[in-house]
Formats: C-alpha cells, structure tokens, sequence
C-alpha cells in the first residue's frame, strides 16, 4: 500500500514539472518540444532514488517532508524553463546533485546526527564564513565597486560564475548552532537547576553571530537577509534553552543592528528603494518590476509562458516568485506560500516529536530557516520587508538554493527516521 | 521543552498569513494600479502584437486583417490590403482617429489563455475578435480618393434612402478623418438649401416670389450690408424670382427670407437638417452650425440666411443632400453595418438611427427641381452628367481669413435618388488661391457621380 501511494507521489510530482513545462512550451511556441519528456524522466528518476534512498536508510522516516518540497522544486524548474530555457538543464542538474546530498546525508548519518554536536563551533563558524566570503573583498578594500548584495562572483580567466553562499551558510550555521545550545542546554540540566552563567553563554553566542554578520549588513546594504540570521541564532537559543531571554536579546540586538547599519550608506539606499521603490531608479529596478509583475499577474495570472517575466532583472534568482505571481497569479504565490508552510509544519513536527534534544533542536532549526527565508523572499517582495537577493530554498535558481535546501529536508528525514514512533 | 517550539512556529504561521494577506493586496486588490502603472511595460506589449478582427465593406472588401508573424507565435501583425483610400476612415493601428482606435477595444481578441480565458471557453464562450462590416462601397471609396489625389479636400457620399456612408474621403487622409467628417468649414451658399425648405415649407415664399433685385442691401435696423457675389444685381430687370436667386446663387433673397422668418423659423428648420447637434456616427464629428442660432440681431440672422455663418462638415452636408433626394425625410448616415464573429456571421446588425422629417415632400419636390435646375443653368453645370439627371447647390464659403472652400452638394438620378453627395475643395492645388463651388467642387461631383451612374 505504502508503495502504491509513494509511486503515485513520486509520478504525481513528475507530472507537475512535466504539465509545468509542457504549459510554458504551449505558451511560448504553440507546441510542445521534447523537454517535457526529459524533465518528466529526470525528474521522476530523482524522485524515485529518493524515496528508494529513504526506504533503505530512513525507513521510519514520514515520506509526508518530501512531497511538498518535490512540488517546490518542480515549479522552481518550470519557472526557470519558463524564464531563461538555457538555465533549465543545468538547474535539473543541481536538482540532481540536491538528491545526491539527502541520500549523502542519510548514508553518513545512518547512525545518528549526534556526532555533529561536537563539531558544532566548527559548522557555525564555517557557515559564517560562508555567509561574509562575498564581501571580504570588499571589506578589506579591494573587489569590485558595484554593489552585488550576496553575491561571489568568481572568475577563471574568461569564465565568470556568480554563487550566492549565504543558504549554504545559513544551514550550517543552524545546525551548529543547535549543537552548541543543545550540548550547553545539556550541560546545565546536569548541573541541575538554572545556573544564570549558562544562559548567558547562550545570550552571548547570539551577540556572536550578530557581531560576526553586522559587518555583511554594512556592506551589502541587505538588512532582511541579516535580520533572518539574528533571529535564526535567537529561535535556536530560544528553542534549546526555553530562555524568553533569548528572545529579548535578539529583538534588542536587531534594533541595535540597525541603528549602527544607519551609518552604511548601502543600508540607507535600500532603505530608500524600499520606502519608494517606483522613483529610486536602477536600484529599486528590481523591486519596481517585481511589483508590477506581481499586479500583472493578478488572480490566475497571465498563463505559464504567456507573461512577461523577462522584465524583471535577475528574475531566475533573486525574483524568481515575481515570475511566479505573474504567471500563476494569486493562486501561485498563495500555493508556494501554503506548501513552504507544509514543509515547515512537518519538520516542526518531526521536531516537537524528537526527544533527543540535539534532534529537536536541530529540527527546529532547519524548519525555522526555511521558513524564515520564504518570509524574507516573499515579504521584501511584498515590500513588507526590505528588499533582499537572498535566494528562496527550492525555487530560486542555481546549486546553492537547490542543493541547501535538500541538505536541510535530508536532515530533518533523518531525524525523523531515528526518533519513529514518539509522537 | 516544545513549549519555545511551538511559539515559535506560531509566530512564523502569523507570518505566513501576513504574507497571504500581502499577496492578495499585490495581486487582487491594488492588482489594477500596478498593472496600469505608466512603468509598466507589458500594456504596450500586449497590445502590440494581439490578434484583431476583420474589418470589411458590406461588399466584402477586405479593408483590415491581422496577420500571425511567422517569426513570433502570439504575435500578430496587421495588414491593410485595401491601400490608403481607406485609411482616412480605417485608419491604423498606431493612429488615432479612424475606426481602428475608436473600437479597439470591440475588435480586440479576448484570448490570452489565461485560466479565466479557459473557463469562458467552457461555458461556450467565443473569444476570438469580432469583425467589423462598414457600409463603404470600395469602389466609390477607391475611385474618390483617386479623384480627390491632387486636391485638398473631402467628399462624402450616402444612400440617400438608408443613410448608407458610401464613400468617406479626406485628402490628404492624415490625420485620420480630417476633412470629410471631423472638422467644420465655412459653407457659403449650400445652406440656402435650408434656407429656401423653411420659406417653402412654411409658405413664406414660393418658387416664383419675387424680390427686389439689388447688388448690395442694408439689412434694416443693422449695420450690416448683405452683397450679391460680384457686387453686381441678380439679373436685369428690378426684380428677381427665388428660383433664379437660388440657381445664380444670389444672397439677398435669403437674406430677406432669413428676416421674415425669423430666428425661430430658421433654428427650427436648421435643427431639422442636423444643425446644432452632433451626429451620432461612428467617428467623431463636431456639431454643425449655421450661425444665426436664436439670435436676435437681424445682421447675423440676415448673413446666416445666405450662409454667409455657417459650418459644417461634408459627411453632414452630405446628409443635408440626401434629404431633398429622400422626400423630405432625414435618414442619419450610418457608417458601421454589422458586427460578425470570426467566422463571419453576423451576429449584431446595426440599428438604424430614427428618421426625421425635416419637410414636407412637396418641398422637398421644389427644392429638387430647383437644384437641377443649378445644373441645367445655373452655377453647378460644371456637375453636369451627361445622359443624367443630377441636381445639386454649389457655394463658396469663407473662413475668417478670407480663404475660399468651394462646396457641391448634390443627387441624382433626380427621379429616384441612388447617391447623395457633398465636396469640399479647399483653396490651393491645381485650382489656385480662389476656389469656388462651380470651379473646383462641382467638376469633382461630376466625375464621381458620372462613375456610380454608369456603373449602376
């Protein structure tokens, strides 16, 4: 029975990302080319040796995680078919690679995600140099002039490659991080009672990551992709300890933050594009044409294909649910919205779950980023946020959305395989 | 322990919902004000390449189609197979002003293949554009605008018994609609039309009445002098007929007609023939004038009575013809036929607008047996058709700078009217500076009714 339902998902998921780009092919051409066949195969394939992978490795584990995720990256697929064809392969490709990595985590985890406690300093602290290496250059006085946001770019003679490290980051830095407070959380039960020098190495941890990402909020002017750190490293302190402190320190740091990103002028013109994007010319481009995109679209948008996502600048990456409000509509945006909120749901639950308490918090964590990165995307792009290039997990083009956000889903199927049966 | 967990989660479901909520403010609510936002750039690339309907004569000329660009699909380009002789009443596209831009929006394909799109299609609806059949006859149209090639000016021709526009020509064409129908020019002596249908019709004067024949009078309790053309009398002897003013177009007759009649007279009868109000029409057309409404002062009133004030267009002058040729009755000109779905059945036929009476057919007997005789030997013999009866009024009007346009307005045959005609010549070209109604618009009223009578 659990085979016919989970063969029926995976055809299912395939089917989306083959309709997907059968939709955009009748959209663009009026006929349909044989991509469909091939994203329908690949990503059938993928699916298939992962579920296979799951049932070998993580057979306790729920399969409920990785549906909506699939759904996530099928239509990232499609729209990146729908927005720059070329790029379609190569995201396929890194599709791949993501599945690689959930069943790389499951195979070298088979015993446990507890031997990452212990290197949890190191994973923090390797995810936040992941997160400044764009801007290093710049800090240190060289690189180039033109602001790039989060964005490496790296050059071999004549071949350029932009990579934004910041997801991979951020998911290291969760799980580090969920290391360090669970093993104190840990230490301090032992000791029995609460000892207040505790808490405050938690408070302090927390002024670290701040301390360590306030200088990518001066450089790169993005204030929510900074934000979603702070509170990332506050939840997870918070989760661990139970310690409403956390919370306060994080809310205060946030409000500290800011007062010193004031003095960057690459805070300030975000700022500026935000308040009135339509006037604040090449810089608020982005947002401007995101914006009108997303009223383009209106309630069932324009038809996959059929809009004009070419409008808005880096539209695979940065904007990609600009292009998926258009084109989808209301009903598209609302849809990514739900199953980021399904994904999120089931990882908090395989965490509420958990009684060890690495795994919970561990859980917790992956699930907290994940959603907070869809809050960030999608709120800058609703200017409820200032406006960020963070890339959104699953759809946004390029290895790092892709290949992050399946590290983070292979984790919390891993965990939720080790602790079956608890709920 | 999943107490902090859980709030957590909470507090990022509260999230998601505000994004919800800001999505449907984006999307729904504000949707509009982003989508017609001045920046936004799709508005102009939608309309671009979109499919549009058909645009065809009655006859079945086609006048304008759209074409799928073979390099882009969803692209259309628009062709206009019929050449410029109709592109002052079709107009393009890009232009504004023809028939085009005035019912773009009735013309336009309702298909996007959006998700509403597909529903409408399942409840049977039919979103291809619609075609648009006008009442032109391509030929006459064609024929009209090569006769008026050389010239500055505007015809129009209708079906004096439906209001059928048969030919609508402005030259040169651009701006769309110019000439022929969008604009007003000074009249001259074509009014004494209406002048001579309210003194007939209200028995004031009859054909054979008679006036003191003069070269220049002084409009009693007025400063103002009326002149004969030339400055010379009627004819020879002390008094003149109205038949023989009418045919030689001489003014003080209606002047003193106008006078007699009074103002109110005159508003009624010109309002009868379409003065003063805007014709309803497909393209827009200003309201005519003939100068001496409700006026008091009986210089104006005694100039308006010869025409010497009035404005109109050759579209309505043309209607004005049409009602002598007609009995008296006054058919609005129609241009648009009928709406056809993309197959080309009719699926809305236009609604005639409501006849009028503007006099009785005894009138407008007289009437037509004085205007052959313009023909026969008067100014218009120049319209002469051989073999044909044609009647007709030319006039010479002037605008405020003293440039001359020439008018003919005019029937035949006269014992059962087929067309209805107006031409307007303005001053320049191959007729020079001073352009009269006889000259320069007669000749052309004659080549083209020569060309519809012998072709019917």
């Amino acid at each position: 029975m659990k085979l016919v339902t989970e063969a029926a998902w995976v055809a299912g998921s395939a089917a989306v990302a083959g309709l997907g780009v059968a939709l955009v092919d009748v959209g663009k051409t009026g006929q349909v080319t044989w991509a469909v066949a091939v994203v329908f195969l690949a990503f059938g394939c993928c699916l298939a040796g992962l579920v296979a992978a799951v049932r070998r490795w993580a057979p306790g584990a729920s399969s409920f995680l990785l549906w909506p995720t699939a759904l996530l990256v099928a239509l990232g697929l499609v729209l990146i078919y729908r927005i720059n064809p070329a790029e379609a392969p190569i995201q396929m490709w890194w599709i791949v690679a993501g599945v690689v990595a959930v069943i790389g985590v499951l195979v070298v985890f088979r015993l446990g995600v507890e031997r990452l406690i212990p290197v949890g300093y190191w994973l923090a602290a390797g995810g936040l140099c992941l997160i400044v290496l764009p801007f290093l250059p710049r800090l240190l006085g060289g690189g180039s002039d033109t602001p790039n946001g989060l964005w490496l770019t790296m050059e071999w003679g004549n071949v350029s490659v932009m990579v934004q490290p910041f997801g991979l980051g951020a998911v290291l830095l969760a799980i580090g991080l969920a290391g360090i407070h669970s093993r104190w959380a840990l230490e301090s039960r032992s000791d029995r009672d609460d000892d207040p020098l505790v808490s405050n190495r938690d408070l302090l941890a927390i002024s670290a990551v701040w301390a360590a990402t306030l200088p990518l909020l001066w450089a790169t002017g993005d204030i929510t992709a900074w934000a979603v750190l702070v509170v990332l490293s506050a939840t997870i302190a918070y989760a661990a300890t139970g310690e409403g402190r956390a919370v306060w320190t994080g809310l205060a740091l946030l409000g500290t933050g800011m007062v010193v990103g004031l003095t960057s002028s690459r805070v300030r013109e975000t700022l500026e594009v935000w308040l009135d994007p339509f006037s604040a010319g090449e810089a608020g481009a982005g947002l401007k044409e995101s914006l009108l995109a997303l009223g383009s679209g209106h309630l069932s948008g324009s038809g996959l294909g059929m809009g004009d996502p070419e409008l808005v600048p880096r539209a695979t990456s940065d904007w990609v649910l600009a292009a998926l409000g258009e084109e989808l509509g209301l009903a598209g945006t609302v849809a990514v919205i739900v199953l980021f909120g399904l994904v999120t749901a089931a990882g908090v639950g395989i965490s509420v779950a958990s009684r060890d308490l690495f795994n919970k918090v561990v859980a917790a964590a992956l699930s907290f980023l994940l959603c907070l990165m869809l809050l960030a995307s999608a709120g800058s792009l609703q200017r409820l946020l200032p406006p960020t290039d963070m890339g959104l997990p699953f759809l946004a083009y390029g290895g790092v959305p892709v290949v992050a956000g399946w590290l983070a889903i292979g984790m919390l199927v891993r965990i939720g395989h080790e602790e079956q049966g608890h709920l | 322990m999943n107490r902090p967990i859980r709030r957590v989660a909470l507090f990022l479901m509260v999230g998601m919902v505000v994004l919800v909520a800001g999505a449907t403010w984006h999307q729904f609510v504000a949707a509009d004000r982003y989508r017609d936002h001045p920046d936004n750039r799709r508005t102009a690339l939608l309309q671009a390449g979109k499919e549009r309907g058909l645009i065809s004569t009655v006859g079945g000329r086609v006048l304008a189609f759209s074409e799928q660009d073979p390099a882009s699909f969803r692209s259309y380009n628009r062709r206009y197979p019929a050449g410029e002789a109709f592109e002052s009443v079709v107009g393009t596209e890009a232009s504004s002003g023809g028939l085009e831009e005035i019912y773009a929006d009735e013309l336009r394909s309702r298909r996007d293949l959006s998700v509403s799109d597909l529903m409408a299609a399942m409840f049977g609806e039919d979103l291809r554009p619609r075609g648009l059949q006008i009442t032109l006859d391509a030929d006459l149209q064609q024929r009209a605008h090569e006769i008026l090639a050389r010239r500055r000016g505007a015809v129009a021709a209708i079906r004096p018994d439906t209001g059928e526009v048969l030919a609508l020509v402005s030259s040169p064409g651009i701006p769309v609609t110019e000439r022929a129908a969008g604009v007003l020019y000074p009249l001259g002596s074509v009014f004494k039309i209406v002048t001579a249908a309210a003194a007939l019709d209200t028995g004031t004067a009859d054909i054979e009445s008679l006036f003191e024949d003069r070269a220049v009078w002084q409009v009693p309790g007025a400063s103002l002098v009326v002149v004969n053309p030339g400055t010379v009398p009627c004819g020879d002897s002390a008094q003149v007929s109205l038949l023989t003013s009418f045919v030689l177009s001489c003014n003080l007759a209606f002047a003193e007609l106008a006078l007699e009649m009074g103002s109110e007279i005159m508003d009624v009868y010109a309002a009868a023939f379409g003065f003063g109000t805007e014709m309803e029409f497909a393209l827009p057309t200003p309201a005519p004038s003939f100068g001496g409404e409700r006026s008091s002062d009986p210089g104006l009133l005694a100039s308006a009575g010869t025409g010497g004030l009035a404005l109109s267009s050759s579209l309505h002058m043309a209607s004005v013809a049409a009602v002598v040729a007609n009995g008296g009755l006054r058919a609005p000109p129609y241009l648009v036929a009928s709406w056809t779905d993309a197959d080309g059945a009719v699926v809305e036929r236009a609604e005639p607008l409501p006849e009028n009476r503007a006099t009785t057919p005894e009138t407008a007997a007289m009437l037509a047996r004085m205007m052959e005789r313009v023909i026969t030997e008067g100014t218009g013999r120049e319209a002469t058709v051989a073999g044909h009866r044609v009647a007709g009024k030319t006039g010479t009007g002037q605008d405020p700078d003293g440039r001359n346009h020439a008018w003919f307005v005019g029937f035949a045959p006269v014992d059962s009217p087929s067309i209805a005609l107006a031409v307007m010549i303005e001053p320049g070209g191959e007729f020079g500076e001073s352009v009269t109604g006889g000259t320069a618009a007669a000749p052309v009223a004659s080549e083209l009714l020569s060309y519809w009578l012998q072709r019917s």
